[in-house]
């Protein structure tokens, strides 16, 4: 059994670093691999879906995952009456006491994707692919578990909190990957990420450096254009993309392992390279 | 002094930046301090990027809760004083103005369930940040107030912030747990009745007693602090809806940034509001005027792979162009379909050269957006 558990890739990184396309990147690896991905975004005030901007990927099952329909979810298996759970779910004052309750409503989340890998191992589905949410909640999300079991000793409840927190916990299983731009500003909130994630009870994949500009010219082009001018497009391109490498090299320092998935001209072919597939035999490889 | 930018930062008392997360909001909204107050306005830049860097730009140290002057060479004839909204410090602060008690103060202070609220769910971070700006205005001591809303709020959370928080203790949920034979007399059909009645010991079950504990003794206590900042939020929310606030909406111009920017204005005029003008940010700089001469000949004498690199920068800018131009005209196309009176200004701000790390670099980025192309 342990060999086939699905296991769950969780991405993180601040908001517009890419975490959306590099689900995706992730999720056409697994199916290349002869998988069956399952990737999860989730929905909610704060995440208005991209719509009408994500294809779908053949062989790619997708869920989304709303605060109800895990509320739902987890409240049908407490109660074990699905009818029970519905009316509690028309209900203010119960929905009130879900949001109230410190971190419960982060912890439902990883009830409801526990069960999805559960459910995903017995019909041979996987990885789950979570495209999560960014930086701040994400930190939450992640460390609800912890939260809740503090608040939540006895009971029901706490048996899904406790099994909630076992999975994020189990390196085998759970890697949580950061995506972040390669500029100043997000390199540095992600270092700040990294460092938060790092005291939470969790294993760390690579930090998936997303959009370095692709290198046109080998260095004596460059130190030619850089001397005698010419073309002013290439000035402000090659100076970009210095200034990207500059920090990309910063981030490689402070971080064990940094995958590069280089801009995508629309138009041009997929890069050689496959960080997305790396970043998937990574987790593949876990148990090992 | 002309254009969109110009006007509202000579009129406006509060200027609400939106946007989704990454699009540049918090250097925007320190530019436009910047700006407004060479126009010699007083200005407050309030923002909730915890990352030092902008306190490093501005030259001030790292940012707190307490405003800190930004140095008046850059400034005058106004000024600019920045701060960062610190959603546990004004929350501790609200709590003790509103309950004087400190015996019951530090019970709501050391209770987990305030802990975890204060580190900003359930609206508190658009809460304490109208709770702040409130302050502001109260202190008299500003102008102009440039607000950079926390990216995972959206701005109609934070119109709704104060009644979605109080809805949070003034349930009949809250009460119930607090005082259960009172909020059940008050229930009406029998079957609701019933189904309360039921919740109690499932709840009892599903929980341990713990949690009940814990969420009775705080719904007691905090009722009194939201009631007493509702208030106060009440009027905040008033300003946001004052022709004296405008919105200003920041989008980066790319392919996958239009969707969620018209989800944004689509969310924002549910709310009623009208946003002031959208901001294209870090758009690639226009071909320059080099462009007009062929490449063999501005790059005589070169090396053949000189010319081959340069072709591909120069196509591959051009592509970053026509993708940056398709993805606002769908923008714009999408603006005039929403129900509005006004189709907003579109300010296009180029790309600076350099990463801001320095005031003078925030300067540049002030002129930017004073000085834009619009449309």
């Amino acid at each position: 059994v342990r060999e086939r558990a699905a296991r769950i890739l969780y991405l993180t990184g601040k908001g517009g670093a890419g975490k959306t396309f590099v689900s995706g990147l992730a999720a056409e690896a697994a199916v290349r691999r002869g998988l069956r991905p399952i990737l999860v975004r989730f929905e909610g005030e704060e995440d208005p879906p991209a719509g009408s901007q994500i294809q779908p990927i053949a062989g790619v099952r997708y869920v989304r995952l709303t605060q109800e329909k895990a509320l739902a979810h987890v409240l049908t298996k407490l109660l074990r009456l699905r009818r029970l759970s519905a009316r509690l779910m028309d209900s203010r004052t119960f929905t009130a006491i879900a949001a109230a309750a410190p971190g419960l409503r982060d912890v439902i989340y990883l009830v409801a994707i526990r069960d999805l890998a559960d459910r995903a191992e017995i019909e041979a589905h996987g990885p789950i692919i979570v495209d999560g949410f960014a930086c701040g909640h994400s930190q939450l999300l992640l460390g609800a578990p912890s939260r809740v079991e503090r608040l939540v000793r006895i009971g029901r409840l706490a048996r899904e909190v406790a099994g909630a927190a076992a999975l994020v916990r189990d390196p085998d299983r759970f890697r949580v990957s950061v995506v972040s731009g390669p500029e100043e500003l997000a390199i540095v909130e992600t270092e700040e990420m990294l460092a938060e994630l790092r005291t939470l009870d969790i294993t760390l994949g690579p930090v998936l450096l997303n959009g370095v500009l692709p290198r046109r010219a080998q260095a004596a082009d460059e130190a030619w254009l850089a001397r005698h001018g010419g073309s002013e497009d290439s000035r402000w391109y090659m100076g970009r993309r210095r200034r990207q490498i500059l920090v990309a090299e910063r981030l490689k320092d402070s971080s064990s392992e940094v995958l590069d998935i280089p801009f995508q001209f629309p138009g041009d072919a997929a890069p050689v390279s496959d960080p997305a597939g790396a970043l998937l035999d990574g987790l593949l490889r876990a148990q090992a | 002094v002309s254009g969109r930018l110009a006007r509202l930062l000579q009129a406006q008392r509060l200027l609400v930046f939106v946007g989704e997360g990454g699009v540049g909001k918090t250097s925007c909204a320190a530019a436009v301090g910047l700006a407004g107050a060479r126009l010699g306005r007083r200005v407050a830049v309030l923002t909730i990027d915890p990352a030092p860097r902008l306190g490093q730009a501005l030259e001030i140290g790292a940012l707190t809760s307490e405003p800190r002057t930004v140095a008046d060479s850059h400034t005058a004839p106004g000024s600019v004083s920045a701060m960062r909204l610190d959603t546990r410090a004004t929350f501790d602060r609200v709590v003790r103005r509103y309950v004087p008690d400190d015996r019951i103060a530090s019970l709501i202070l050391e209770s987990p369930i305030y802990q975890t609220l204060a580190s900003g769910v359930g609206g508190s971070e658009a809460f304490m940040a109208l709770q702040r700006i409130d302050e502001l205005v109260l202190e008299g001591s500003y102008d102009l107030l440039v607000l950079d809303t926390p990216p995972a709020v959206h701005a109609r959370e934070l119109l709704s912030a104060p009644s979605r928080l109080a809805a949070l203790v003034e349930t009949e949920a809250m009460e119930m747990l607090a005082n259960p034979a009172a909020a059940l007399a008050r229930l009406g059909s029998a079957f609701t009745k019933t189904l309360a009645l039921g919740l109690l010991p499932f709840l009892e079950r599903m929980t341990g007693a713990h949690l009940r504990q814990q969420l009775s003794s705080f719904a007691e206590h905090f009722s009194r602090v939201v009631g007493g900042a509702r208030q106060r939020a009440d009027a905040v929310a008033r300003l946001l809806a004052q022709p004296e606030t405008a919105f200003l909406h920041v989008v980066r111009a790319s392919t996958a940034g239009v969707a969620p920017a018209l989800a944004l204005e689509r969310s924002l005029l549910e709310s009623k509001i009208e946003v002031a003008a959208v901001v294209a940010n870090r758009m690639t700089p226009s071909r320059g005027p080099d462009r007009q001469a062929p490449l063999s000949t501005r790059l005589a004498g070169a090396p053949p792979s000189v010319g081959t690199a340069a072709n591909a920068m120069e196509r591959d800018l051009d592509r970053m162009r026509q993708v940056e131009r398709t993805a606002l005209a769908r923008l714009r196309s999408g603006l005039a379909e929403l129900p509005r009176t006004t189709v907003p200004a579109v300010i296009e701000v180029t790309a600076l050269e350099e990463d801001i790390g320095t005031l003078s670099d925030l300067a540049r980025l002030a002129t930017a957006m004073t000085d834009h192309r619009e449309g």
